[in-house]
C-alpha cells in the first residue's frame, strides 16, 4: 500500500512538472534570450546583433520539408 | 528567421527549395534555444511551432505557440503586431 | 594524315591525333559542367554530405562514408514514384559504364516495404546498391520530401550538386559530366 501511494505521488509530481513547462518559458514583456546559431546564410547569427536596429520575428518550426 | 532542430545541411536544402530570403538557424544538437524560449517538445526533441516578435530593445512583444490542429499565424497578423510597436 | 612543310614533325602528329578524335593534351581533365543536366543545382558552398547508416535489403548495415574514394550518385526513390521508375533505367546504364571507373550509385528507398522495393529492383533489373530507409529519417535529412532527389558527391564525401526531380542520366551530356567527375584528381 505504502509503495503504491509513493508511486502515485511521484506520478502527480511529474504531471505537475509537465503542466507548468520548463522553467525558462519566455513571456511578453520579458527580455528575449540571446542566441548564436549556425545560419543558412553563412556563418553564425546572433540575435543581439540586431539590437537597436530592427524588430525581429523569431519563428520556431518543427521540421524541414513539412508544413509546420 | 526560422529555427528548428534540423542540421544545417537539410535546412540549406529547405531554404534553397523555398528560395527563402530569411535565414534558417539550426538549434542542433543541444536544442538550447528552443528550451530557453519554452518551445521545446522534449518527447520528439523538436521545436513547437511558434512565433516571437522581439523589439529593438530586445524585449518580447508578441508570443504565439501553436496548439495542435491550429492554423498557422498569418503574415498579416505578424505585420499588424509589428506596426503596433511603432 | 596531314603533312605540313613546317619545321618539326610535331604539328603533323598533333593534327593526326585530333582528326582521329583524341584530345591532343591528355594532362588536363575534362571540365565538370553541371548544366549538362537540366535543373541540376551546383552547391557552390560544397557542404560535406552528412553520414548515415542504413540496411541493405539483406540486412547488412551500410554507411555513406564506406563509399569514400568513389564518386557517389546518391538517389532517393520509392516504388510509387513514377518519375523514379522512368529515370532508373538510365541510372542503370550509367552505372554499367562508369562502375569500373569509380562511380557508385547508392539508391535509398524511402518508406516502402522491403518486398515491394525488391520486386521493383528485380523488375527493372537494377544492379546498383539499394539501401532501405523505412522511417524516412535519412530522406528527411536529404530533403527527399518529393521524389526522386539526387545528390552528386565527390570522392572525399563533398556534395557537388543536387537535383530535385528525374533526369536522363545516360544522355551524352550526362555521360560527359560523369566522365569528368570520375577523372577529377582526388
Amino acid at each position: 500500500m505504502k509503495r503504491f501511494r509513493f508511486a502515485a505521488a511521484g506520478l502527480l509530481a511529474l504531471a505537475l512538472i509537465g503542466l507548468s513547462g520548463p522553467a525558462a518559458a519566455v513571456e511578453v514583456g520579458e527580455k528575449a534570450p540571446d542566441f548564436e546559431l549556425i545560419s543558412t546564410k553563412g556563418g553564425k547569427f546572433k540575435l543581439s546583433s540586431l539590437a537597436g536596429k530592427k524588430n525581429v520575428v523569431v519563428q520556431f518550426y518543427v521540421l524541414d520539408f513539412t508544413p509546420t | 528567421m526560422g529555427i528548428s532542430a534540423n542540421v544545417r545541411f537539410s535546412q540549406q536544402a529547405f531554404a534553397d527549395f523555398l528560395k527563402l530570403n530569411y535565414p534558417l538557424l539550426s538549434d542542433a544538437p543541444n536544442m538550447k534555444t528552443m528550451q530557453a524560449y519554452g518551445v521545446f517538445n522534449a518527447e520528439r526533441r523538436l521545436a513547437r511551432r511558434s512565433w516571437f516578435i522581439v523589439d529593438k530593445e530586445g524585449v518580447v512583444r508578441y508570443k504565439k505557440v501553436l496548439a495542435p490542429k491550429e492554423p498557422l499565424v498569418a503574415n498579416e497578423v505578424l505585420l499588424e503586431e509589428i506596426r503596433k510597436l511603432k | 594524315m596531314v603533312t605540313a612543310a613546317i619545321p618539326g614533325g610535331r604539328l603533323v602528329i598533333l593534327l593526326a591525333a585530333f582528326i582521329l578524335g583524341g584530345a591532343p593534351v591528355p594532362s588536363r581533365a575534362a571540365a565538370v559542367d553541371f548544366k549538362a543536366i537540366p535543373r541540376l543545382q551546383e552547391l557552390k558552398d560544397r557542404p560535406a554530405a552528412p553520414d548515415f547508416t542504413l540496411p541493405a535489403p539483406d540486412g547488412r548495415k551500410v554507411s555513406l562514408r564506406n563509399f569514400h574514394g568513389k564518386v557517389v550518385f546518391l538517389n532517393f526513390w520509392a516504388t510509387w514514384c513514377e518519375s523514379c521508375r522512368e529515370e532508373m533505367p538510365s541510372m542503370e546504364r550509367l552505372y554499367r559504364e562508369f562502375r569500373g571507373k569509380g562511380l557508385e550509385i547508392v539508391a535509398v528507398n524511402v518508406k516502402d516495404k522491403r518486398r515491394d522495393a525488391l520486386a521493383f529492383v528485380k523488375e527493372l533489373k537494377l544492379s546498383y546498391p539499394i539501401l532501405m530507409d523505412p522511417e524516412g529519417e535519412v530522406g528527411l535529412l536529404y530533403g527527399a520530401f518529393g521524389l526522386p532527389v539526387t545528390y552528386l558527391i565527390d570522392r572525399k564525401g563533398i556534395v557537388l550538386a543536387r537535383l530535385w526531380g528525374p533526369a536522363d542520366w545516360n544522355s551524352p551530356a550526362a555521360r560527359n559530366l560523369f566522365r569528368a567527375l570520375v577523372e577529377q584528381k582526388p
